[in-house]
């Protein structure tokens, strides 16, 4: 088992396959449904913060910005909140 | 503050994937390395190796007489071939183990996950699905995370076929995870409910209130998403 402190971190989940599109085309997308988006993997010291979804996609994606710029303005607190029970 | 209209005061820098294994310490300059998405040859052992150095000429990016607009002002190189290098590789993983933050973004996400700069998450590619850059809903599942801060539950986000990511509590248990032989208990705070494993794997008490099912109801669930077209 790895330690509580350890243990990847889902942030953000892809929604349920009902919920998933909403602008584009998508096609088996239950593959991905209610899976993470984002996550918060801590590693040594330091953290390395994942994304499924692109955050910043050229000039459009302004809705998500704020993950990209909240992971770098928290860098040094991104365990803030983190749940340290075993369960 | 609309989202995309704050301005942040922090300085920052851009750096080549072939200047990382030159930088001595990383942590010394940076708090915080974004690697964004590399499109093509994206694979791990091509982002290590580049292309291959071995035969035909350099591929410089600079300006030159005949070129005078081509390079921005952030960067050059007499040769794009060359990689980040294992050297680069081993200086990104000293940083991140010595308190750095990495952030990475489909298939740099890919990258990390399977170079090993993480334990416990894996990434798997899309057998069938096709998502070729769609808006997605998503959904916060950690609000006390600094990274959802000023967030609400329901975020449109933008897919590119981004990498699968299944989670368990050991690296056994993410092996474990992908048979449907052997389903596991769902680790916190992530929801496993894909073709592969039951939902009656995992504890009611541990979904979230609006997906447990009801005795007695076994209702199909609508999968009219797929091959859905919208403007």
């Amino acid at each position: 088992m790895i330690p509580p402190a350890d243990r990847a971190r889902v942030i953000f989940r892809y929604a349920d396959q009902k919920d998933l599109l909403i602008s584009g085309l998508v096609a088996g997308g239950n593959e991905i449904a209610q899976h993470p988006a984002v996550v918060d993997v801590p590693s040594g010291k330091g953290h390395v913060v994942l994304f499924s979804i692109n955050p910043v996609y050229r000039g459009e994606t302004r809705g998500t910005y704020s993950m990209v710029l909240n992971t770098i303005l928290n860098f040094d607190s991104l365990d803030a909140g983190r749940k340290l029970a075993e369960k | 503050m609309a989202a995309g209209a704050r301005r942040s005061e922090n300085p920052y820098d851009y750096i080549s994937t072939q200047a990382i294994a030159k930088i001595d310490d990383l942590n010394a300059k940076y708090d915080v390395i974004l690697f964004p998405p590399v499109g093509f040859f994206s694979s791990p052992t091509a982002i290590i190796n580049g292309m291959p150095t071995a035969w035909g000429n350099p591929l410089p990016w600079k300006n030159t007489p005949e070129t005078p607009n081509l390079a921005g002002k952030n960067d050059s190189t007499d040769d794009m071939r060359p990689g980040l290098g294992w050297d680069g590789f081993a200086k990104l993983q000293t940083f991140v183990q010595k308190g750095g933050v990495l952030l990475t973004a489909t298939d740099t996400s890919r990258f990390a996950t399977e170079i090993g700069l993480v334990t416990g998450v894996s990434a798997q590619t899309s057998e069938r699905m096709k998502i070729v850059g769609s808006v997605v809903g998503t959904r916060l599942v950690d609000g006390a995370s600094p990274i959802a801060y000023g967030y609400e539950e329901k975020v449109p986000a933008y897919c590119d076929n981004g990498p699968i990511f299944p989670l368990a509590a050991s690296p056994v248990r993410a092996d474990a995870a992908a048979s449907a032989t052997n389903p596991v208990p769902a680790p916190p705070g992530v929801v496993l409910r894909t073709n592969r494993i039951s939902p009656w794997a995992v504890p009611a008490s541990r979904l979230p209130k609006n997906q447990r099912r009801k005795p007695g109801k076994h209702r199909r669930s609508p999968t009219n998403n797929d091959a859905t077209v919208s403007a």
